[in-house]
């Protein structure tokens, strides 16, 4: 049986006429913490999008835990924990509420222990009973991750998640995921601007440019770079990037 | 004192703070829609002698102040109350606000300027009040000195505990082990589920404009033409406010819905599942509003295919335009056939169920029968 919990294959997307992704192939394994990088307008959060089921694709596959997001999209979703931008959650709702309501979503009877004592950890238990849109951008950050925690996703799907987040928050969520991956419960796609992330914290490292995966920082390499002392992961994305060394 | 989690959270939509604070007080005041129903009444019962009055001289002001010396007074409170509370608070939100919030203003001063634009509020309208009924008074040569008493001391009294009033404390944020053990004793699917379900109303009361709405209604009364029989009067003044209310829920639930749906699709939550746990209480505080809208209509005389035609058309409005928002914005990719499906149950609710009759025939048949019985 196969551990992937995401299996994307020959993938488009676009908004009306206008195509964004193209011909995407990409699979994370169950352990494993995949970053996404890329240029603004690149189509990481699209990507993202497609996978957590918001956009429809044209053409090709997305499958998460073996379960197609367009024709399996409950039992695909089940498996999926999708962090909600802070702007897209429900202001008038408190977070204790959103809590609730994403677990009966995903027909919990409970929240989560370890999710509530991330809350805790998070220093979020004070604004549990305060409406979202009182919150400020890092607080409802937080929030959204907890979200995506709720159920033992297999599949966690971050987008920019550690914007706004304090230094500590950030690290603390950081270690948090790590030892979700470590431990084999979840694999983590996480699309992001911040090298030191990618660099350090991920297993693997995916570049994508004008819709397109066209390179990837496996593990060794990822190490390599850490141990380097000429700019790491941000030299080669840079020599990538601005010396056009990429394919057409 | 100001209220520290809404006054000083870097939040740059100062308008749904301002909705947020109106939902906050109206699920925390309850004590306050006691007032608003205990004003109501008294509303009305002016409103009788009035009417009762005119109908014997034609001078409702002075009716009002010589025989319910009890009522002026209990209106001046409550008007020099609010009027003083809602300068105050304004006064102080636009200063909390303001490019000046963040400077080292002395709290006298900060107190001193909040009096001054509370009192260039309230002062007119005090001495309106007070001018009018002299004016009045002093050209039918009556004594005007206890009715400006009442007027003037009402005003005075309920100004000064406004102005104290509704003061608010800071919240102490520190405690989180309470609130966090209360979460985790929380059945989440239940809770969850009464949060989707109470989202509509949360909204309603955050949009509400009850001023605008006072509004509407004062209009209806001020269209009412004279002689008309009081009951008569209060029936169409509740018939307004029942379509207001039903017209705002709709508006509320149509409006929950996409977000609810936007913020819901990544989760395993089907349609059918987030359509009921959204509508059906929204849904049934809406059919509830059609019936008693009905309902009234039918003690107004109204004829019966009139009640009828009513009743199905707006319920039916509100299911299409409910199920037209829940099929456009979940599940996109399938809200074709969705839709198509919506549109054939609107039809066969249209076609075949004529479903007030079962509550409008027994009604019509009792009025029928009353009617029989008086002549």
């Amino acid at each position: 049986m196969s551990d992937a919990v995401l299996e994307i294959s020959a993938l488009r997307a676009g908004y009306g006429e206008r195509a964004v992704l193209r011909d995407v192939d990409l699979r994370l394994a169950r352990g494993e913490w995949l970053a996404l990088l890329g240029a603004n307008g690149s189509g990481k959060s699209t990507l993202l999008d497609v996978c957590v089921g918001r956009l429809a694709p044209a053409s090709g596959t997305v499958r998460i835990g073996g379960h197609s997001i367009l024709t399996d999209a409950v039992a695909a979703k089940a498996k999926l924990g999708y962090a909600v931008a802070p702007e897209r959650l429900p202001p008038l709702l408190s977070a204790r509420e959103c809590l609730a309501v994403h677990a009966a979503a995903k027909r919990l009877a409970t929240i989560d222990a370890d999710v509530l004592e991330l809350a805790e950890a998070l220093r979020l238990a004070p604004w549990l009973d305060d409406a979202v849109a009182l919150m400020s951008y890092g607080t409802r950050q937080k929030l959204g991750v907890l979200l995506a925690l709720l159920g033992q996703p297999e599949l966690i799907v971050l987008d920019e998640t550690f914007n706004g987040l304090d230094p500590a928050s950030g690290l603390l969520l950081k270690r948090h995921l790590r030892a979700r991956v470590d431990a084999g419960r979840c694999g983590v796609l996480l699309a992001t601007h911040a090298i030191d992330i990618a660099e350090h914290w991920t297993d693997r490292v995916s570049l994508l440019h004008e819709g397109r995966l066209v390179h990837e920082w496996p593990r060794e390499e990822l190490a390599r770079l850490r141990a380097s002392r000429d700019g790491g992961l941000e030299a080669a994305l840079a020599e990538r990037l601005i010396a056009g060394n990429l394919p057409d | 004192m100001r209220s520290p989690s809404i006054e000083t959270t870097p939040m740059p939509a100062l308008r749904l703070q301002a909705r947020l604070e109106a939902h906050a007080r109206w699920r925390q005041w309850q004590a306050r829609t006691f007032l608003c129903a205990l004003a109501g009444t008294l509303v009305v019962a002016v409103a009788f002698v009035l009417w009762r009055r005119l109908q014997a001289d034609g001078r409702a002001l002075l009716a009002v102040l010589e025989a319910q010396p009890v009522l002026v007074a209990i209106a001046s409170v409550a008007l020099g109350w609010n009027l003083t509370r809602t300068a105050r608070r304004r006064a102080q939100k636009t200063f909390a606000t303001s490019w000046l919030a963040t400077t080292p203003l002395d709290a006298r001063e900060i107190l001193a300027a909040t009096r001054r634009q509370v009192a260039l509020r309230v002062l007119p309208v005090l001495a309106a009040s007070l001018a009018v009924p002299l004016a009045a008074m002093a050209a039918s040569g009556a004594d005007a000195r206890r009715s400006l008493a009442l007027i003037g001391g009402g005003f005075l009294v309920g100004a000064l505990t406004g102005w104290r009033s509704g003061t608010r404390t800071n919240v102490s944020v520190s405690a989180a082990s309470p609130r966090l053990s209360a979460a985790r004793a929380t059945t989440s699917n239940a809770a969850g589920v009464a949060a989707l379900a109470r989202w509509p109303f949360a909204r309603l009361l955050a949009d509400a404009n009850p001023r605008q709405h006072a509004q509407l209604v004062a209009g209806v009364l001020l269209m009412l033409p004279m002689g008309i029989p009081p009951s008569t009067a209060l029936l169409i003044v509740l018939l307004a406010a029942s379509l207001i209310a039903a017209h705002a829920l709709l508006q509320a639930l149509l409006a929950t819905i996409p977000d609810a749906a936007g913020w819901l699709r990544a989760t395993p939550m089907p349609l059918p599942v987030l359509a009921r746990t959204l509508c059906l209480r929204s849904g049934g505080a809406l059919l509830a509003a059609i019936v008693l809208a009905t309902s009234l209509l039918f003690a107004l005389g109204a004829s019966r295919s009139a009640i009828l035609a009513f009743g199905a058309v707006a319920s039916a409005w509100c299911v299409t335009a409910i199920g037209n928002a829940l099929a456009s914005r979940h599940r996109p990719e399938r809200a074709r056939g969705e839709r198509i499906a919506l549109a054939l149950a609107v039809l066969a609710l249209l076609g075949s169920a004529w479903w007030l009759l079962p509550i409008a025939l027994p009604m019509l048949w009792w009025r029928d029968a009353w009617r029989a019985r008086r002549a």
